[in-house]
């Protein structure tokens, strides 16, 4: 069947195979790429006022430095949250330090 | 085109985020905001009282805002009006940057001035990251953790402990009074965990008159922008008052010290214009707790048992009690 087929037609089908695999592959490059720059957790660490446990957590919407509440599972005690950052993985240096 | 995208972007979020504060008309809010309340800076070749004037235009347009913003929606809480005031801004910084290289694009075409276009063309690169950190600003402030801005104030805050009870020594800015190897110890930070910055210089000179002068040192920490070899989180000590205002605050900052003769320190963490204004990272938040160190052992080895020392923690305190 293939060998029936006029050169030209094969000519033209694979470029439309090249162009559209660059296509597909830069696209998949692209979304990767704005997912490495999305990627990085807020992380909330909390201090037991009592015992010194620290419990490092994924951060929710409403705390803040300083809020204390929540019981800490060691002793009982009150825990206070005492930083929350952004935890993102390390960026390759560009700059000459 | 990316420039407009961010715009609209930042506008999309910045609704979004004012629907699930239940505000009415969000976009309304916006748009009466953008291009309006704008301020003339104080005329500057009669020096005399500049800094007064200055102040006083600050102060009125800061009123303005926030008396825009509670005509809008009343019976919002003091924490949501300060997001929405910062929502506000954000999208007005993001459609001014917009507008100023439309501007200049448009007179390059216009004008066939092709030296403007080239200029346009070498710098679109970093107006494009700027604009960007604004735009994920929105989603930063929009989350509510505190931000790389927050850094002299989350420094103060880690001085503090578990210490509560602050009183309000001027607008939107906290007192705290504490003990530290037997120093007294006043901290001075913006009214958290809202994202405001407060009058620092203001509370400074309030605290310093009031004690009559009795203080032996005055410690100020900020964020200060880094220079590109530079790493984030690096932490440097100096002398001066260490804030980033238009002037009052700290001519305010450094005329109590001078009239008092109190020695002023200022201890910096540096990060990029991106983290200031977007949620902190781990690596300046490591400069935090180096800067409480150096802190720390600044009052311990240059003051005395008995001595009463002051830490002004200046920044947004969003996040941050």
């Amino acid at each position: 069947m293939l060998l029936e087929l006029d050169p030209l037609y094969i000519l033209l089908i694979a470029i439309i195979v090249f162009l559209s695999s660059y296509l597909l592959i830069s696209y998949l490059r692209e979304s990767s790429t704005q997912k490495k720059e999305e990627k990085g957790k807020i992380v909330t660490v909390k201090k037991c006022l009592s015992c010194n446990y620290v419990l490092n957590k994924p951060y929710d919407k409403g705390e803040y430095v300083g809020r204390v509440g929540e019981k800490c599972p060691k002793c009982g005690g009150e825990m206070m949250v005492t930083a929350i950052y952004l935890e993102t993985p390390p960026q390759p240096q560009e700059a000459i330090s | 085109m990316e420039l407009i995208e961010f715009e609209e972007e930042g506008r999309r979020k910045s609704i979004k985020y004012l629907k699930d504060m239940n505000l009415p008309n969000p976009k309304t809010l916006i748009d009466d905001y953008v291009d309006n309340f704008f301020m003339i800076f104080p005329v500057e070749r009669e020096p005399i009282d500049v800094i007064k004037r200055l102040k006083h235009l600050l102060r009125t347009r800061d009123e303005a805002v926030k008396r825009y913003v509670l005509d809008k929606v009343p019976n919002v809480s003091e924490i949501d009006r300060q997001r929405i005031e910062v929502l506000l801004e954000l999208n007005s910084v993001l459609t001014y940057i917009n507008k100023v290289v439309k501007h200049y694009y448009n007179l390059g075409v216009k004008f066939n001035d092709w030296i403007m276009m080239m200029q346009l063309a070498l710098q679109i690169n970093q107006i494009v990251r700027l604009a960007k950190a604004y735009r994920d600003a929105i989603d930063s402030f929009g989350v509510g953790a505190p931000i790389g801005d927050g850094a002299g104030a989350l420094v103060a805050r880690m001085l503090l402990g578990n210490v509560s009870g602050a009183s309000e020594i001027a607008p939107e800015t906290v007192l705290y009074e504490t003990s530290f190897e037997g120093r007294k110890l006043y901290v001075i930070k913006a009214k958290g965990p809202g994202p405001t910055v407060g009058w620092p210089g203001e509370a400074l000179e309030k605290l310093v008159d009031s004690l009559e002068c009795r203080i032996s040192r005055i410690i100020t920490v900020d964020a200060a922008l880094k220079l590109e070899s530079e790493k984030s989180g690096e932490v440097a000590y100096g002398v001066g008052a260490a804030i980033g205002d238009l002037g009052p605050e700290k001519i305010a900052m450094e005329r109590i010290a001078s009239k008092c003769s109190v020695p002023l320190d200022a201890v910096v963490i540096k990060m990029s214009n991106e983290e200031a204004i977007n949620t902190m990272t781990k690596q300046v938040y490591e400069g935090v707790v180096r800067a409480a160190d150096i802190v720390k052992n600044t009052i311990l080895s240059k003051t005395r048992e008995g001595d009463a020392v002051v830490v002004v923690g200046v920044g947004n305190t969003l996040g941050i009690e």
